[in-house]
């Protein structure tokens, strides 16, 4: 199958998952709804009856702020040690979701069938999640074998900068490197997925072998796999930059305006959730249909 | 006959005023030759130095700064205290930087190099080698002058606190052996210490330096002469009078750049000399801008700029440890081409250091005992500067919707590192080198801007202007500066000077309560009555609200006080407070309720440590707070996206 047709089959399958978008959107609201009491009365307590404060109306004053943390850090600091402690709990829970997307996405709707979503979706969650978590596990494998590409990389490229005053070879060094660790990072998530993708399809209990059998899939069609990854790494780009200039576009200098600019956030927390299933979807299809015309990672 | 004989007389004695008057007659006079040996990093020199003693008794040995010396090893005062590290850049401990000092004799005269010998004054440190005694065979008389032939050493370290080498870029400061500063009947020659600078007499340098060609070079004072020689050095000479150190720059990468500068009022004509390293070039505009601003503000606030030249130097991005300093008629600055035009690091430090030239350079404040009267008066006046150019409030970052000014800036030091320590201690008596910093710089120029709100913005711009003017080309103590401040603005200020610049205590005023009580009718036993309150009366009447607030003073120093109280009717009240009491209660007996109470309205005070409580609103006004929750919730959504594994 080709890479174009797996993309819009995923895009096409993650609208039609509408709900299951909205219960991504969700389950990341909840954990938001955890940190923003904390913000709001931590601020509310600080900042509302100062008129100091009025500033962060207009804009971001870096003064005010530096103030608030010099002399009320110490609740600034308790809040996001409680944010750590927060994105902890969404990584385990994201485990869970994956379990719960592609079983999902195995499962679906039929023509004039009504699925409901929730059974579906929590039981592939429950399901996988033992499997998913070891995965997690076994997965640093492939992030300490990052760590060790880019220390050679380190290696390989410090020599030049070294003593170097050459400013615009420093940074194009750097962002060399930042792109091959995003590249890396990139490749190593689309292996994750994959397995993932291998284990709900074959139910296998077999998580290590399914991540080299994926590693080996991954490798194999690497300018197809790569080329799927990038159409919606592109995507969430070209929405993060919709995004960005709706966001500008408001300017949050009142009430209204506030809330507006929030509801934009929320809809494109909402369009991460409709890409992350689109990708797995795509994945999978692209998995599926290599997989019935060469049984290539068996 | 008569006549003529007394005109003649006068004439005569005209003529030997003025013969007198063109005779050296500074302190110092050093006519230094020296060799850069690029591959061994060591500058080879000899130097005459002609000191005159101008205390009123005789003066038998002198001390002289040996500053490379504290980078010869890890037991130096200087490496004790700053753990080998300054600024955030460390010293390469294979790449030590000394000064050996291989003869001194008068000239013509006796050897005194037997006698040389290391003194520790401030800490005994017997490791410490970074001032040094020689004795003289006969006191030197009052009035009288003393010749030095003194030959020397100067091997450089790997560009750590200001000085040394990186590859082929050297920036040479504090490199020859320099006499310390005879006054009120001792020497002031301290150690070279982690927190402090320098301090040294005013006098005329002629160095001629001796280095490969291929080197871009600039120094201090004007370039006088330059020889090509047949072993493929050149040798620079450069003449300085009124200046009190001379420090010097090289490297072959160094684009230089040569820009005239002038000014109508007061008459300004000098040369800027920009040596920009070439992969700084894209600085130069922001480099050029920012020095012309420099050389109009502080000329016009606070008198003509005198040399002849000024030269900024800009050190290549692996040298960084040289940028941001001062020497008479050169500075460093620092910054990189990546740096966005709202990030004024460039131009704020081009003014600081510039600024240096009026405050260190032409007021020869002692940087050892009261760094304050260099650091925190130029700290002053480059945030008034950079406001005056960039815009207040948005004057050192102004990226988007997020800003700081200066003003902004300097707080954030200053309200959380300067309570240890008084402002007037000496340089290597503070805390901790967080803390010298805060008070030195920081907590000094916010001090001199409540100052300055406090007299008045044009009597405080007359005070600095009468401080530059009468102190120029002298050594003043903070003393000197408080009497000139008293004296300008004609009101005793011991009570201000002697809180905020001899005491590390805090100024903080809040609003500490602030309500709006309706007043109830009579109701209860009243002489012997009972009272009810009257059921009929009349739903719409005017109700009347005791309104109170409270002002805390939660600091330990005092400030006189202005309260602005606001009303919801948007009646406004205005009281003063001579905020000596721990508390004040202002109370009104009015039909409306209150809005609104807040402590120094027009932000005169800006040593206030906390300007965040400094108001309080009756009803609070939640949308600041909504839109920064709003705002850190999306994020943390934002993030969780990314969080899948």
């Amino acid at each position: 199958m080709k890479v174009f047709e797996s993309y819009s089959q995923g895009i096409k399958r993650a609208t039609i998952e509408i709900k299951m978008v909205f219960l991504l959107w969700l389950i990341n609201i909840l954990f938001a709804v955890g940190i923003y009491p904390q913000f709001s009365n931590y601020l509310n307590k600080t900042i509302s009856r100062s008129i100091a404060a009025e500033n962060f109306i207009k804009y971001f004053d870096l003064h005010t702020f530096f103030e608030l943390l010099i002399h009320q850090g110490d609740k600034f600091s308790a809040i996001i040690s409680f944010t750590g402690l927060l994105i902890i709990g969404y990584i385990l829970a994201s485990v869970f979701l994956n379990g719960g997307i592609l079983f999902t996405l195995i499962h679906p709707k039929k023509a004039n069938q009504k699925r409901r979503l929730a059974p579906v979706f929590f039981q592939g969650g429950g399901k996988f999640f033992g499997r998913f978590l070891r995965l997690v596990i076994y997965s640093l494998v492939l992030w300490i074998g990052i760590g060790i590409v880019m220390l050679i990389i380190h290696l390989i490229l410090s020599p030049i900068t070294k003593g170097s005053t050459n400013e615009s070879l420093m940074l194009g060094l750097f962002l060399v490197r930042g792109a091959i660790a995003l590249f890396l990072v990139f490749l190593v998530k689309m292996i994750l997925d994959y397995t993932r993708i291998k284990i709900v399809i074959q139910d296998t209990r077999k998580v290590f072998l399914s991540m080299w059998q994926a590693v080996g899939f991954v490798f194999r069609k690497l300018g197809s796999t790569l080329a799927l990854y990038y159409l919606y790494v592109l995507t969430a780009f070209a929405i993060f930059i919709l995004y960005w200039w709706a966001q500008k576009a408001v300017k949050t200098h009142s009430l209204l305006p506030i809330l507006i600019a929030f509801v934009i956030g929320q809809i494109f927390i909402l369009s991460r959730g409709w890409l992350r299933i689109g990708l797995q979807a795509a994945q999978m299809k692209f998995f599926q249909a290599a997989k019935t015309k060469t049984s290539p990672i068996e | 006959m008569k006549k003529i004989l007394i005109f003649s007389i006068l004439v005569l004695l005209v003529l030997v005023g003025m013969g007198l008057a063109s005779t050296n007659h500074y302190i110092v006079d050093y006519r230094i030759q020296a060799k850069l040996l690029t591959e061994e990093k060591i500058i080879s020199g000899e130097e005459i130095l002609t000191w005159l003693n101008t205390g009123d008794i005789p003066v038998s040995e002198l001390q002289f700064h040996l500053y490379l010396n504290a980078f010869k090893n890890n037991r130096s005062t200087f490496m004790k205290e700053s753990g080998g590290s300054h600024r955030g850049f460390s010293l390469d401990k294979d790449r030590w930087g000394y000064i050996d000092v291989t003869s001194i004799k008068i000239q013509g005269g006796p050897d005194l190099t037997p006698s040389m010998e290391y003194i520790q004054p401030d800490d005994q440190n017997p490791d410490d080698q970074t001032v040094m005694r020689v004795s003289l065979p006969e006191p030197l008389p009052p009035g009288e002058t003393v010749s030095l032939e003194i030959i020397f050493q100067s091997k450089l370290p790997q560009v750590f606190a200001r000085s040394g080498y990186k590859g082929n870029f050297f920036m040479v400061g504090q490199w020859f052996p320099k006499i310390g500063v005879w006054e009120n009947g001792a020497w002031n020659c301290h150690q070279y210490h982690s927190n402090s600078e320098f301090y040294a007499d005013f006098g005329v340098f002629e160095v001629e330096l001796t280095l490969p060609e291929d080197f871009v070079v600039g120094a201090t004072g004007k370039q006088v002469k330059e020889v090509e020689n047949s072993d493929g050095t050149m040798t620079y000479t450069y003449y300085q009078e009124k200046v009190h150190d001379f420090a010097w720059t090289a490297c072959p990468d160094f684009v230089e750049i040569r820009k005239p500068f002038t000014l109508d009022n007061p008459p300004v004509q000098t040369e800027m000399i920009f040596l920009i390293h070439r992969s700084h070039l894209k600085l130069k505009e922001r480099y050029k801008e920012s020095l012309c601003n420099g050389l109009e503000f502080y000329s016009q606030n606070y008198g003509a700029y005198p040399y002849e030249t000024i030269t900024l130097v800009d050190p290549p991005l692996n040298a960084l440890g040289a940028g941001g300093m001062e020497y008479p008629t050169l500075f460093t600055s620092m910054g990189s081409c990546f740096f966005p035009e709202g990030l004024r690091m460039p131009e704020m430090v081009t003014i600081h250091e510039f600024g240096h030239g009026y405050w260190y350079g032409m007021v020869g404040s002692n940087e050892f005992e009261e760094a304050w009267l260099d650091e925190g008066i130029n700290s002053y006046s480059e945030i008034k500067a950079m406001d005056h150019y960039y815009g207040e409030g948005r004057s050192m970052i102004d990226l988007g919707s997020v800003k700081i000014g200066d003003l902004g800036y300097q707080r954030t030091s200053m309200m959380g590192l300067s309570k240890r320590d008084p402002i007037m201690t000496k340089s290597w008596k503070f805390y901790s080198s967080a803390s010298y910093s805060a008070n030195v710089y920081a907590k000094a120029a916010i001090t001199l801007l409540t100052l300055e709100k406090y007299l008045g913005e044009n009597v405080m711009a007359q005070v600095m202007k009468t401080y530059f003017q009468r102190w120029k080309f002298k050594h003043p103590r903070s003393e000197d500066f408080f009497a000139v401040a008293e004296e300008v603005s004609g009101q005793e200020l011991d009570w201000f000077f002697n809180q905020f610049f001899k005491t590390p205590g805090q100024l903080d005023y809040s609003i500490g309560r602030i309500r709006s009580v309706e007043i109830k009718d009579p109701h209860g036993i009243f002489k012997g009555e009972l009272m009810e309150p009257d059921k009929k009366k009349d739903k719409t009447e005017e109700k009347t609200y005791k309104n109170e607030v409270v002002v805390f003073r939660k600091g330990d120093l005092f400030f006189p006080q202005e309260i602005q109280i606001v009303f919801e009717n948007g009646e406004e009240i205005r009281e003063t407070w001579d905020g000596q009491e721990r508390w004040k209660r202002f109370e009104y007996f009015k039909p409306v309720k209150l809005k609104m109470a807040r402590i120094d309205p027009e932000n005169k005070i800006p040593l206030d440590i906390n300007l965040m409580n400094n108001s309080r609103l009756l009803k609070p006004n939640k949308t600041p707070a909504l839109k920064l929750s709003l705002g850190f919730t999306l994020y943390f959504q934002e993030l969780l996206t990314l969080l899948s594994f």
